[in-house]
């Protein structure tokens, strides 16, 4: 979890490679069997291979041992050797490559659902820090790149690996000092490896890097087009995203760079090996009698080899890549499940539903937001809290929630975290049908139940206003909702979920002054039997409640019922003269 | 602007690094027109590869012609060089044409080395620069003032389009870069069989492209499976990206798992269409491997009854082999790229060309002129008589949110021209002016408060004195005390670290800063407590002097402020 880039933007977390063999584990388990008959099929697919340039050293003997007397009986059989072993090849190919990809494809789609899943589990307080656009471009780029690379590693590792055995058991048999000329042709191979692995990860990295942060300024931007609209800021965003899309290419090349290199010193241990062997069948041919043949399918073998080798190295530069990726996708699908649930705050359960006692908070040490605030809601109870701006309404509620935990005090509530409901005042409209979009809540909730919802959060207008009732496609694509109706579905969603106590920060926002009397009206019929903490700016809400909490720079001022602090004549007072003009 | 660290690349220290890429952006180069269709495009892409992709298609010529002399040489080193020593020729005898022999196999590897270094490179290097033309192409596009006529489309969804189908769109560089090599290398291995015997090159003649017809025929179900497959991932992408965008709802009532199902099904739905594409390819994989296995036996087989004759020699028999085996791997990569690749290409260029040839909103047409300082006209069906705004106007109209955002969406020219929402500026309607000046005239700041720069100060305007004039305004000053760093703090995001209140402050600061002559605010201060608002409403008020303002709200606070105040009941509150 440590960031060894300072002073670059801060983004989640990479996984480390115990993280990632526990997350391919997960994935392969309960699949054993399905893994197995896939070997099975590449190691047939890898020795069909072979049969090829086994045959033509048989052959070639055929030829030179033969007296011109026509064709001998046994070139029949190696007519027939060629024929089965590329019809055998093809048809364990095309199996194997089936059902690799699906099962290749299906954990991917596993993982990418994990993915998002763990995304939405994380902490809000790290979504805000690292930014939405890096999760975003890890959703779509990195859970991409994994789907698409892993298949074609797999079973070129595999098939690779298993040729490679193969020919060098081939060319024992033909003579074991040819495996000797193919052994020593190795080193080539394992330098190239030893120079390039290594060299290429930060390569990858900084080009994983640089992708993210394009794709961070292009959703920033597309998110914000109004903004960008008004604002003429148009062509310095394309500037921008344009620089950042730059070094993406630039990054691409170098990687691309690296490869060619890489390229170079295969082929180095290619031509060197291929003269050994060479070599090797000059000498065997002059000193033991070894046959024409025999050093053909040797020449032939190797060059069967120089294939999968070439693919095996290649494959460690994906894998490499693939790697990459995965790390970043693990990374968060594994601090998802450490992060989830704040500790403390589950204190002995008091009478009270929340007892907030001495807290205090700072988001930097040094710059206070809260200092020593008390108060408690009992069962039923509508509580206001009220203040100007920087006051540390926000903060105090969102502490509350358990969204971020106090830095001093504690906050003890009566019922459990998973039935708090916070609704801020940000009503994201998904894309996606009016049911959708409510389901959210209640994934079980039957048509009838939603109808229920919308009524009793005075939405049934909403919903009448829509073609197609539930069924009506919500979100930028689909049927443009305003803000006021948008807080409307977040309310029915509030009833839906039916939480135990319920904190509306500012939740009534967006409303104009025609629409907030019906918001109003909908947020008191929304919150009737429950326990409420209502962050109010219009003190029409405070009003409404039981019990007002004032606070002034972090601090709770005043307390008490907006009758009594009328009549106590404080900061209350004041600010309700202001307010209705009086 | 770079997140990556510099450090990571660490060229040959003795050795130019041939071919890199410059540190600034190239000059456009690929020739658009409008009503382009996709394979226009994918040509037009190609072309603009220009003579950087022509010297990386000849590298890979030369490349496949020595790849494919390889087994001619290796038949003729066993041959002639091995073959005397078998018969019982003294080894010293040999050794001179052996070594020749090994000699040609050496220097074809060093051309094969070159020139498959230089040659890809330069390929890629076409491939990453029309992928950045293309893609800035796309992105100038989505934020063209003239806006674009239809419903508006998913981020995630146009993001898509930005980055992976552009960068799939450039991969028909791949067509000419690489499949020509692949051809030159097959036509090298037929006119090498022709030398050996007429029947083996007669023999590739003619099965060469009976397999390359039959390959096709088996690749067609998989070209239609491949656009589908990209359509359901483009989608689950758009998903993903949409959820988490909505991050703080979900988790506010706990809608973590029931979110995550919802994507299950999208993410189910996309696998749906990757498997049925996998079943193509592999069938269309498998198909292939068969065939050209049976054809380099069939090759070899003749090439084998053709030395038992005493037509060929021994060496032509290694070396017919060693063709047939090799002209396997480009015939196959031709097919297999042709099918997927082709599909894929012009699948993502059809949908780059959709995004790019997408009609401008018509209310953004305009041409004329703005005159110096106009005189506004707002007519509402909600307003009983138009509402007339001289220069100079303070004026606070409160409407009903539906009406409201008709006349924002006028005034911004993204109406759709339904209902009786109208705007003129000396009696001509306001879509008939060019866009970017009526923007430049009236500013019209969103309600919604999308903070892109990393500071408080940076958001508000460039220049620091100015910017923090309009802080005091929007007041914000509290910010400077509150944020460690003050106004220069990194504020994450979108500005996510604010709150609501903070961050739509900081958006009214930013379009006072702007000094717009004609400023309109949509409910600038919604989530703004009534105190400050109060504080706000005079501020602005005062800041504003001497130039036009319309606000439209509800709040009691700028109506009590305004020049004129329209549609409100005033003194009675919510």
């Amino acid at each position: 979890m440590s960031r060894a880039d300072e002073g670059l933007l801060p983004r989640l977390p990479v996984a480390d490679r115990a993280q990632m063999r526990a997350e391919v584990g997960r994935l392969a388990s309960g699949r054993g069997w399905s893994i197995a008959g896939i070997l099975a099929l590449l190691l047939l697919s890898a020795a069909s291979t072979l049969v090829l340039p086994l045959t033509i050293g048989w052959m070639v003997d055929t030829v030179t041992t033969s007296d011109g007397s026509g064709v001998p009986a046994v070139f029949w059989w190696q007519l027939g050797a060629l024929a089965t072993a590329a019809v055998v090849g093809g048809i364990v190919e095309l199996f194997g490559v089936v059902a690799l990809g699906r099962l290749v494809d299906t954990m991917a789609a596993e993982l990418r659902e994990r993915f998002v899943a763990s995304s939405l589990d994380l902490p809000e307080a790290e979504v805000e820090r690292v930014g939405v656009g890096d999760v975003v471009t890890r959703a779509a780029t990195d859970t991409r790149a994994v789907a698409d690379d892993l298949p074609g590693i797999l079973p070129t590792m595999a098939w690779a690996g298993f040729t490679i055995v193969l020919v060098l058991a081939g060319t024992a048999v033909i003579d074991w000092r040819f495996t000797i000329a193919f052994a020593l042709g190795l080193p080539l191979y394992v330098r190239a490896l030893r120079w390039y692995l290594p060299a290429v990860p930060p390569v990858y990295a900084a080009l994983r890097s640089s992708d993210s942060t394009r794709g961070e300024q292009v959703l920033t931007t597309l998110n914000a087009l109004p903004t960008v609209a008004a604002f003429q800021t148009g062509p310095a965003r394309v500037a921008g995203v344009q620089a950042a899309t730059w070094e993406v290419a630039r990054w691409e090349v170098r990687a691309r760079i690296m490869q060619n290199r890489f390229f170079g010193r295969i082929n180095l241990a290619e031509a060197v090996g291929l003269l050994l062997v060479l070599g090797c069948g000059f000498v065997l041919a002059d000193r033991f009698g070894t046959t024409l043949g025999q050093v053909t399918a040797a020449s032939l073998l190797f060059l069967q080899v120089t294939g999968p080798l070439q693919a095996l190295m290649f494959v460690m530069d994906d894998l490499q890549s693939a790697a990459a990726s995965f790390a970043r996708v693990v990374g968060v699908t594994s601090s998802g499940s450490t992060a989830t649930t704040p500790a403390s705050a589950s204190a002995p359960a008091t009478r009270a539903v929340v007892e907030v006692d001495g807290v205090g908070f700072a988001y930097r040490s040094g710059h206070p937001v809260l200092q020593d605030v008390s108060f408690s809601v009992a069962p039923g109870e509508h509580v206001a809290v009220v203040g100007s701006t920087g006051s540390g309404k926000t903060t105090l509620a969102r502490l509350v929630a358990g969204v971020r935990e106090p830095t001093s005090g504690s906050i003890a509530t009566g019922v459990d975290r998973s039935r708090i409901a916070y609704l801020d005042q940000a009503s994201h409209v998904f894309a996606g049908t009016l049911r959708d979009n409510l389901r959210f809540a209640a994934p079980e909730a039957s048509d009838a139940t939603l109808h229920d919802a919308l009524r009793t959060a005075r939405a049934d207008g909403v919903l009448a206003a829509l073609p197609e009732g539930l069924d009506s496609a919500l979100g930028d694509e689909g049927h443009r909702i305003t803000g006021a109706d948008a807080q409307l579905l977040s309310l029915a969603r509030l009833v839906l979920h039916d939480p135990d106590l319920a904190i509306l920060d500012e939740a009534t926002a967006e409303a104009d002054s025609r629409t907030a009397g019906h918001l109003a009206a909908a947020t008191a019929q929304v919150l009737a039997g429950r326990t409420a903490i209502v962050i109010a700016h219009r003190l029409s809400q405070a009003k409404a409640c039981d019990r007002v909490v004032v606070l002034e720079q972090g601090r709770v001022l005043e307390e008490g019922s907006h009758d009594d602090l009328l009549a106590a004549g404080g900061r209350y007072a004041e600010l309700w003269r202001v307010y209705s003009g009086t | 602007m770079s997140g990556a660290p510099t450090s990571a690349w660490n060229p040959p220290k003795r050795l130019p690094v041939f071919f890199d890429v410059p540190d600034t952006p190239p000059k456009p180069r690929i020739a658009m027109r409008g009503g382009m269709r996709p394979l226009q495009l994918a040509v037009a892409v190609i072309r603009s590869g220009g003579w950087l992709a022509g010297v990386g298609c000849l590298l890979l010529i030369t490349y496949n012609t020595a790849f494919t002399l390889v087994p001619l040489a290796l038949g003729a080193a066993i041959d002639r060089g091995i073959g005397p020593v078998t018969e019982g020729a003294a080894a010293n005898d040999a050794i001179g044409t052996f070594l020749a022999w090994a000699a040609v196999i050496a220097g074809l590897y060093v051309v094969i080395n070159l020139t498959y270094r230089f040659g890809g490179r330069m390929g890629w290097h076409c491939v990453q620069r029309a992928q950045y033309e293309l893609s800035a192409r796309v992105v100038e596009r989505i934020l063209d003032v003239r806006g674009s006529a239809g419903p508006a489309q998913l981020p995630g969804r146009l993001l898509s389009v930005a980055t992976s189908d552009a960068s799939r769109t450039c991969s028909a560089l791949y067509f000419a870069i690489y499949p020509l090599g692949s051809v030159v290398g097959i036509v090298v291995a037929t006119v090498s069989l022709f030398v050996i015997h007429p029947l083996l090159g007669g023999l590739v003649l003619v099965g060469a492209p009976l397999l390359l017809a039959v390959m096709t025929v088996a690749s067609r179900p998989l070209r239609t499976r491949a656009q589908r497959e990209q359509e359901t991932i483009a989608d689950a992408s758009g998903t993903a990206a949409d959820l988490i965008a909505g991050h703080r709802v979900i988790a506010g009532i706990h809608a973590q798992a029931a979110a995550s199902e919802h994507y299950r099904h999208v993410s189910r739905s996309a696998l749906r269409g990757s498997l049925a594409a996998n079943s193509a390819e592999g069938a269309l994989v498998g198909t292939n491997a068969m065939l050209t296995g049976l054809f380099a036996g069939l090759v070899t087989v003749v090439a084998a009854l053709l030395t038992f004759d005493g037509a060929i020699s021994v060496g032509a028999l290694i070396a017919a082999a060693g063709l047939a085996q090799l002209l396997l791997q480009p015939l196959r990569h031709l097919v297999e790229e042709a099918a997927t690749l082709g599909a894929v290409v012009l699948a993502s260029a059809g949908r780059v060309l959709d995004l790019l040839g997408s009609e401008p909103n018509p209310a953004a047409l305009g041409t004329a002129a703005v005159p110096a300082s106009p005189r506004l006209r707002l007519v509402s069906p909600h307003l009983d008589a138009p509402v007339e705004v001289e220069s100079g106007d303070f004026v606070v109209i409160d409407l009903p949110s539906a009406h409201a955002d008709a006349l924002v969406d006028t005034l911004v020219l993204t109406s759709r021209g339904e209902g009786d929402t109208e705007a003129t500026l000396d009696d001509r309607p306001l879509h008939e002016h060019d866009p970017s000046s009526v923007r430049r005239t009236i500013l019209v700041a969103p309600h919604h408060a999308d903070l892109l720069e990393p500071t408080v100060l940076a958001n508000v305007h460039a220049d620091p004195a100015l910017a923090r004039a309009a802080l005091q305004v929007a007041r914000c000053e509290s910010l400077e005390h509150e944020l460690p760093l003050g106004y220069d703090t990194l504020i994450g995001d979108a500005g996510r670290t604010l709150s609501g209140g903070q961050r739509q402050r900081v958006a009214l600061a930013r379009a006072i800063a702007h000094e717009a002559p004609v400023l309109v605010l949509h409910d600038p201060t919604s989530s703004v407590d009534a105190v400050t608002e109060h504080d706000i409403a005079a501020r602005v008020r005062a800041a504003r002097q001497g130039s036009t303002t319309i606000v439209i709200t509800s709040s009691p606070a700028f109506h009590a402020v305004a020049d004129r105040s329209i549609g409100s009941a005033h003194g009675v509150r919510s």
